[in-house]
């Protein structure tokens, strides 16, 4: 198994200034992440809102530049190419949003959206059904425009769309964050048959770790812009270590405090709401440590 | 298509018989008339003046009256206008042409300045470019039309660039028509800039907001890791859904001008619309009034007709619904 993408030590600060642009503040979106996505797996990047995993899954794209790190497609590094350097890039790793009610340009037909997904500018109406066809949607609906079409209909066009280059990889970011139970269900086992059918390698980015642990080969859990746990779904889900990770599992009876105002120490971002927090997570940052074959934890408990 | 615009035409009749009407009963009770100043002049018998009224059809109730002038605008006969002793239809061709030429020059010269711009600024938000342009909108908007029309004149004058005042200049009979169609134009330089001034801040302000609101969307972001080429991310998409706002916009501005020109043809002395409706209204001269009021009220309506149509043709949406 070869590797399509990897990230390593990714890091981006985003300033925020006041009013009158006088003070400013630091918000540390994604902070030193590395990771590496293996064709044909499914990996899944799960954190609560707010953790940066949005943030990150644009830097996986290049839709935004990392401040540090480098973003390699297979073994090569682009960080820094140009956008008109990047298309081949983008044709092969595609992106699905979460919300498909913004995601599709208003004035486009079904059509219209799919044939400019396309590379080559001159595919037929033909290519358009026949891709319309895969996700399941009538070939009549080439010429609707998004209004006259209902969530779930929306996303199989967005899933579509993504699929109209014939990529490698596509990364969703919670691809049915928007959409209803039932729907649901039909969009992830169109995923799935998609996968199949076309070879496909997917990164899901999703704040529900027990859809996520279904789905994916391997998960990494973020929170604060940091990987706190990372290993095969199997693993993360029978014996999640981290106190995050449980507390994901188990929202109800989970031991968490609540969130405190903002980290005004060193040490590891959890430590302000953890109930297993010593003297040393308020002073240091803990490291990556393999505790399992290939499962990976940052916390000092397992030292 | 043609049955829009057919129903937006058939609409116009309603609009203006109710418009109509109530503009004359407003002006009809509001205290004096025309005839008020010649009372207080010993020279003019009352019976003259009565003699007047009467020729005028004003001694009738006010419901008869408003009756007698819809009448007589069916017959497309807008009156005699009191003070010019002229048919108010003369008066106004003259002056609907000046204000149209107006307010097509300066609506068209401040959306090619606006629009670019505005695209420029909000793609690079944040910029030197976009901050220069912001505060040139924000003094544009906050200046009073008749202080530029003010400034302005003052500026001509002192410098003779450009004439002022009236649409032509003195030329002997042999002039061709392009020498006079160009000495039009320079006349109508003066108000036109200023008018277009005045327009283009808050144009700038709205097409810039228009843009960055679509530029930050999803589907936006959608385009740009498609690896579209940013030409096609600008224009065909951001700015094609950026400017359906702003057809709306185009047909209320028409009418803006139409009304709010006034202040800026007196100071240039422009003989349009606006400074016509101004006096009439200050001297009661009704059926002057009400033509204009009919003539300004029919350009808004075709103003507005003129944006949905245009929004329409650009809206694929508005089109099938």
């Amino acid at each position: 198994m070869s590797e399509i993408l990897r990230c390593e030590k990714i890091r981006k600060v985003f300033v925020v200034r006041d009013f009158l642009g006088v003070n400013r503040r630091n918000v540390v979106a994604v902070n030193n992440i590395s990771i590496k996505i293996e064709e044909g797996t499914n990996t899944g990047i799960v954190g609560e809102s707010g953790s940066g995993k949005t943030t990150f899954a644009k830097i996986m794209l290049l839709l935004i530049r990392p401040d540090e790190g480098s973003v390699y497609y297979r073994e090569k590094e682009i960080t820094r190419l140009s956008d008109n350097k990047l298309r081949s890039f983008r044709s092969k790793v595609r992106v699905i949003f979460q919300n498909p009610y913004k995601s599709l340009n208003p004035r486009a037909t079904v059509g219209r959206t799919i044939r400019e997904a396309m590379i080559q500018t001159d595919s037929r109406k033909q290519e358009i059904e026949e891709i319309l066809m895969r996700v399941g949607i009538p070939k009549e609906y080439r010429t609707r425009y998004p209004h006259q079409l209902s969530g779930g209909e929306r996303q199989r066009i967005a899933i579509a769309r993504a699929l109209a280059g014939f990529p490698e990889c596509i990364v969703a970011d919670e691809p049915t964050g928007n959409l209803d139970a039932t729907t649901e269900i039909h969009i992830l086992k169109l995923l799935e048959d998609l996968k199949r059918a076309f070879n496909l390698t997917y990164v899901f980015i999703s704040h529900n770790l027990k859809l996520v642990s279904n789905i994916c080969d391997n998960i990494a859990v973020m929170y604060k812009g940091n990987i706190v746990e990372e290993g095969s779904a199997r693993s993360v889900s029978e014996h999640p270590l981290h106190p995050y990770t449980k507390a994901l599992w188990n929202p109800e009876t989970a031991n968490v405090s609540e969130e405190k105002e903002t980290k005004n120490y060193t040490g590891c971002a959890f430590a302000n709401r953890c109930v297993f927090r010593r003297d040393i997570c308020l002073q240091t940052e803990p490291e990556m440590v393999e505790i399992e074959k290939g499962h990976f934890v940052a916390c000092f408990l397992y030292e | 298509m043609k049955k829009l615009v057919l129903k937006r035409l058939l609409q116009v009749v309603p609009l203006l018989i109710g418009m109509s009407f109530v503009s004359f009963i407003i002006i009809q009770s509001s205290p004096g008339d025309y005839f008020a100043q010649m009372k207080m002049n010993p020279e003019i018998s009352p019976s003259t003046i009565e003699h007047m009224k009467t020729s005028f059809g004003l001694d009738r109730p006010v419901i008869v009256q408003y009756l007698m002038w819809v009448k007589n605008i069916c017959r497309f006969d807008f009156g005699v206008s009191f003070a010019y002793h002229i048919p108010v239809r003369t008066l106004i061709k003259f002056r609907v042409k000046n204000t149209l030429c107006l307010a097509v020059f300066s609506i068209f010269l401040s959306w090619m300045i606006a629009v670019p711009l505005a695209v420029l600024a909000g793609y690079r938000e944040g910029s030197w470019f976009d901050k220069l342009f912001s505060l040139l909108a924000y003094i544009s908007i906050s200046l009073p039309s008749f202080f530029v029309a003010l400034l302005f004149v003052y500026f001509i004058s002192k410098t003779g660039v450009l004439p002022l005042g009236g649409t032509r200049s003195v030329f002997d009979i042999s002039a061709g028509s392009f020498t006079i169609f160009k000495d039009y134009l320079r006349h109508l330089l003066v108000p036109g800039l200023v008018l277009c001034f005045v327009n283009t801040g808050w144009l700038f302000r709205l097409m810039k907001n228009n843009f960055v609101e679509v530029f930050n969307t999803p589907y936006i972001l959608a385009a740009w890791a498609r690896g579209l080429p940013a030409g096609s991310v600008i224009f065909k998409h951001t700015l094609r859904n950026a400017l359906n706002p702003m057809f709306t916009i185009l047909g209320m501005e028409i009418g803006n001008i139409l009304n709010g020109a006034a202040l800026t043809e007196i100071i240039c002395g422009w003989p349009g619309m606006g400074s016509l409706v101004l006096e009439a209204v200050l001297s009661h001269d009704l059926y002057l009034v009400m033509g204009s009021l009919v003539i300004s009220g029919f350009l808004l309506i075709i103003g507005n007709l003129i944006g949905d149509i245009l929004l329409a043709f650009f809206d694929p949406r508005i089109r099938l619904s």
